[in-house]
């Protein structure tokens, strides 16, 4: 794959996602107020006057004007914000409604975005690609160059195999000591493979088990945001006619299928669906994490800036 | 099952068409990866058994519809055995003879039997075919023949059955089979038969109910064998109750039970005027009859006005009284009607010119007797006795009739009693004069010059007479002059002029009586002889005077010179001359007449329009033109029961209710008991001169792809409802 990267094609893949993740951030930036995005990372907090050793371009200029004493600006939080885009390539990622990109895609660039923005405001950005467990992991850096590394990172992630976000989230717990900004770009559908139930109770399980595993990084400090990516097709079923639906990850007994015709199984459908996200989004909003049902035929930008004007902000 | 076009059922194979599309259909579903495979299980665990259900029966109906389509265009038949009689094959000429008497508007199943032999009929019209030529009669009493000639216009003659309409009348089958013979005797084919479409109950099956020679008579039984139980109200009787006063009435109704099982707390209502007055439950043998009684006093005026105007409080006047039973099958015969007259109390004025201490010597004893018969206090008549010098301060208007017996013309003359006595007369009162061995002719001829009916001549004896204070006990000697002469048309003597009042009247001998002068010729007119002894002259004379009248009676009232007084006749004589000088209606109501019975309404002379509203409230008018002339008018359309309500018009042209012209129709009950003639007495009358040997029944083709139709409009719909589910 890096050798496909390195070809022509390749090059103006990774040129064209950069240009996209910029375009994409650059949009979410201009629908934000200039004033907001100037203060975001940095928020003044109180004065102190001169000690050596400051800063000289935090000296308040003005307040030496009016009281002939070097003061200098305090800031809330001077570091920068260290941010892992968790990216899921499960195989459940490859779905996308003909003629439209898949979810995969869309959350590629939603992640490439993020990174650019992130890395403009010298911030750091990591990337976490995981399927059955993590396939890629891009520590965060905020060097300016790392914007390549990460798009090259996600170019080459393919979508496939079982989803063990948990798995992912448990490794990154791990790597990440300090307290960070967590972006899960994912689904969230429990794979038969990872799950330990079946039927409803795998939904529920999965749904407990996330829940707990995100509140147990908010508790060590961590933000987390969670975009579960969803295309249109899943959300309205809206096939005709006999139809075998085969899933898209591997179950231990082969891949699952059925019979059926939409119009009668879609009310049924739907209200399960519905079902299963009102039970995550009641979940993690107790659990105190962000939560955003992204369906891909949301522009990107507009994803963003929903998260400039939330955590970015707050964090920046 | 049969078809006419038996190609089209070689392609209800197409049936299978929805098994087979849906089997292609299911092979040649589409592979779609979808990574909701959770949810898209669950929901289809929940909706998988509804699914297949809908599925199968979406495609169980598809196959039926496929199917229903070719079998409607061959359209399917089968053949039944009829259920009517054999003798409708072949050619022949036939009458239906159809009974659309009373009883057959019983209600058996939801139909009256009168819509079951309609019905019937159409069908065996059908089924004898073109070949056959058909007439129609009615079995009911009177009822003309809707379709009185053979013929064979199918069209002419459902047309007619269909205006049937069910009669209140009774049946009369042996008329309509007369009638039918007659018609059946210039019939061209072979075969001559009467269907008698009847419920066959033995009361219309009547033993003069016999087949006309030559002719079968098919008995239809339009109730098909089924128990036809029904109860009537068979009688109506009222009486008066004394004990409940003047207008207290003791109802008697008769009810009969024709059904084999016994009615226990069956509910009875009286209605009086229309309205429900009293209630109660009667309890009835099997076949068996029970009466029920109500006392009820008639207190409230009758609708329509009339009598009750004059004494409103003590319910005088004519009444409605109806008696219903709780309905069964037929209603008809479930009420009865009769109309009752409650006369007013009537005040009556005794001037006694011969008094006597012995009372019965007294001058008026026998007539206060007959008058006053067992002195009860409420008595229809008010009886006053008084003499010349004790006549009452009240004035003689009060009275409504006044009799003056046997008094002196010298004691009349001194004091105002004649002129009084005349006024009273003039003003519309009713004058009673009898005479006796006080009354001098030439004194009464100058005192009562002006009342007299005709001068006072001399006495005549003809017998022994007894002398005034002689025991009245004793039967007088001798043959006496008996009564002859009689006008019959007298109202007063309506009651007399047969049977045993009649021969009581005409036994009385008089022994003395007083001639009358002759009267010039102008006067004559106005004093008219009631009733005339053996020797012509007369006993009981009239004279009309202004708006009054006078009666005179040329012997005594008591026994000196007759034995009128103890004649079982002297009693309704003299009530009848009260209620002829008070004006007071003469005879009983009319009883009910019967459905069909013709009535006569009585017409004076200024009456210029008749209007009769029927119990239904429909009216007939009958214009000057059909009542001039005339003192009754013969009213015909009672075909229907209840209360005839009559109005008439004098010179204004207004019509006016006339209460006393009002009239109620019955029923006749006689055929109410509907049980089933003998079936010894059914084949009696089906014994057929020419039955077609080997006949066999027929059989009648029930076409089916109506249903069909029906049910494949059913399937769509149901197809439809299925899908929209989804």
């Amino acid at each position: 794959m890096i050798g496909k990267l390195l070809e022509p094609a390749g090059l103006q893949q990774l040129a064209a996602l950069k240009l996209q993740a910029r375009l994409v951030a650059e949009g979410a930036l201009s629908g934000l107020h200039r004033a907001a995005h100037h203060g975001a990372s940095v928020e003044f907090a109180e004065h102190k006057e001169y000690a050596p050793g400051d800063d000289l371009r935090h000296i308040d200029w003005r307040a030496y004007g009016r009281i002939d004493k070097f003061y200098v600006k305090r800031f809330e939080d001077e570091t920068e914000l260290r941010a892992y885009l968790l990216l899921d390539a499960s195989g459940s990622m490859a779905y996308g409604r003909q003629g439209h990109q898949s979810k995969f895609a869309y959350g590629r660039i939603l992640c490439a975005a993020l990174a650019y923005l992130l890395l403009r405001q010298k911030d750091e950005a990591g990337l976490l690609a995981f399927s059955a467990g993590p396939t890629r992991y891009l520590p965060p850096r905020g060097r300016a160059a790392h914007l390549t590394d990460l798009c090259r990172a996600l170019l080459e992630i393919q979508p496939g195999g079982s989803t063990d976000l948990l798995r992912a989230l448990s490794y990154l717990s791990e790597v990440a000591r300090r307290r960070s900004l967590v972006v899960v770009v994912s689904d969230l559908f429990p794979s038969p493979a990872t799950a330990p139930l079946q039927g409803q109770d795998a939904l529920v399980h999965a749904t407990a088990a996330l829940r707990a595993r995100l509140a147990g990084l908010r508790a060590r400090q961590h933000d987390v945001v969670v975009l579960q990516l969803l295309d249109p097709d899943e959300l309205e079923l809206p096939f005709s006619g006999p139809t075998w639906f085969e899933d898209m990850e591997p179950s231990p007994g082969g891949p699952r299928r059925l019979l059926a015709d939409p119009a009668d199984v879609r009310r049924a459908y739907q209200a399960e669906l519905g079902r299963f996200l009102a039970g995550l989004r009641r979940g993690l909003a107790e659990s105190d994490v962000e939560y955003h049902l992204v369906p891909t035929t949301q522009p990107p930008q507009q994803v963003l800036l929903s998260l400039l004007r939330g955590p970015l902000r707050r964090r920046g | 099952m049969q078809f006419l076009a038996p190609a089209f059922v070689a392609f209800t194979a197409v049936a299978v068409l929805p098994v087979l599309i849906h089997l292609v259909g299911r092979s040649r579903a589409r592979i779609r990866p979808f990574p909701a495979m959770d949810f898209l299980l669950a929901g289809h665990r929940h909706v998988a058994r509804r699914t297949r259900v809908r599925q199968l029966l979406l495609l169980l109906l598809r196959a039926a519809i496929m199917a229903t389509v070719p079998l409607c265009l061959a359209k399917p038949f089968v053949e039944a055995r009829s259920d009517l009689p054999p003798q409708v094959s072949g050619a022949q000429s036939a009458v239906l003879l159809l009974d659309d008497s009373l009883t057959m508007g019983y209600r058996l199943g939801g139909t009256t039997l009168l819509q079951r032999a309609k019905t019937r009929a159409a069908r065996i019209l059908s089924a004898l075919g073109s070949h056959a030529e058909v007439a129609l009669v009615l079995g009911s009493q009177g009822a003309a023949a809707p379709v009185p000639e053979l013929t064979g216009d199918r069209s002419r003659l459902l047309r007619a059955l269909s205006a049937v309409t069910p009669s209140y009348r009774p049946a009369d089958l042996p008329g309509a089979m007369r009638r039918a013979a007659q018609i059946l005797q210039g019939a061209q084919r072979r075969g001559r038969r009467i269907y008698l479409l009847s419920h066959l109950s033995a009361r219309s099956l009547e033993p003069g109910l016999a087949p006309p020679p030559g002719v079968e008579v098919v008995p239809v039984d339009v109730a098909e064998g089924q128990p036809l139980p029904n109860r009537a109200v068979v009688d109506l009787h009222v009486e008066p109750a004394p004990s409940l006063g003047p207008a207290g009435v003791r109802i008697q109704a008769e009810v009969y039970n024709a059904a084999d099982q016994p009615v226990r707390d069956l509910p009875v209502t009286l209605l009086v005027d229309g309205r429900p007055v009293a209630r109660g439950l009667l309890d009835l043998p099997a076949q068996g009859r029970a009466v029920k009684r109500f006392y009820h006093v008639l207190s409230r005026p009758p609708a329509g006005g009339g009598d009750a105007a004059r004494a409103p409080e003590t319910g005088a006047g004519l009444h409605d009284v109806t008696v219903e039973i709780e309905g069964d099958g037929l209603p008809a015969d479930d009420r009865r009607h009769l109309r009752v007259e409650v006369q007013r109390r009537l005040r009556v004025l005794l001037i006694d010119g011969d008094p006597r201490t012995l009372r019965r010597n007294d001058e008026v004893f026998y007539l206060e007797m007959a008058l006053h018969p067992g002195e009860r206090e409420d008595h229809a008549l008010e009886v006053l006795t008084t003499t010349v010098d004790e006549l009452p301060a009240r004035p003689l208007s009060d009275f409504d009739a006044v009799f003056l017996c046997n008094v002196r013309a010298q004691e009349a003359q001194r004091g105002p009693l004649v002129r009084l006595l005349l006024d009273y007369v003039r003003g519309g009162g009713g004058l009673f004069i009898t005479v006796g061995s006080n009354v001098e002719p030439e004194a009464y001829n100058t005192a009562f010059a002006e009342l007299l009916p005709q001068p006072l001549a001399g006495t005549r004896t003809t017998g022994p007479v007894r002398g005034p204070d002689e025991d009245s006990e004793a039967a007088p000697g001798g043959p006496g002059e008996r009564l002859e002469r009689m006008d019959r048309h007298h109202p007063l003597l309506q009651p007399f002029l047969s049977g045993h009042a009649a021969e009581s009247l005409l036994a009385a001998r008089f022994f003395r009586y007083m001639l009358l002068r002759p009267t010039p010729r102008g006067a004559e007119a106005a004093a008219s002889t009631v009733l005339g002894y053996e020797s012509g002259a007369p006993a009981l004379l009239e004279r009309p005077l202004d708006k009054g009248r006078v009666l005179l009676l040329t012997s005594t009232i008591d026994r000196d010179w007759n034995d009128l007084p103890i004649q079982p006749a002297f009693l309704p004589l003299v009530q009848q001359a009260v209620r002829y000088l008070a004006g007071s209606p003469l005879r009983e109501p009319e009883p009910p007449a019967l459905v069909g019975q013709r009535q006569e309404i009585k017409l004076r002379p200024d009456d210029t329009r008749v209007e009769v509203t029927l119990p239904s409230g429909r009216k007939r008018l009958f214009e000057r033109e059909r009542l001039q002339g005339r003192k009754h008018l013969s009213f015909t359309e009672t075909d229907e029961p209840g209360p005839f309500r009559v109005a008439v018009a004098g010179e204004d042209r207004v019509l006016r209710p006339r209460p006393t012209e009002f009239f109620v129709v019955n029923v006749d009950v006689s055929q109410s008991d509907l049980r089933r003639a003998s079936a010894a007495r059914i084949e009696q009358l089906a014994q057929s001169v020419s039955s077609p040997t080997g006949a066999l029944a027929p059989r009648r083709r029930v076409e089916l792809w109506h249903a069909l139709g029906a049910l494949l409009l059913a399937l769509l719909v149901g197809e439809a409802l299925l899908l929209r589910e989804k």
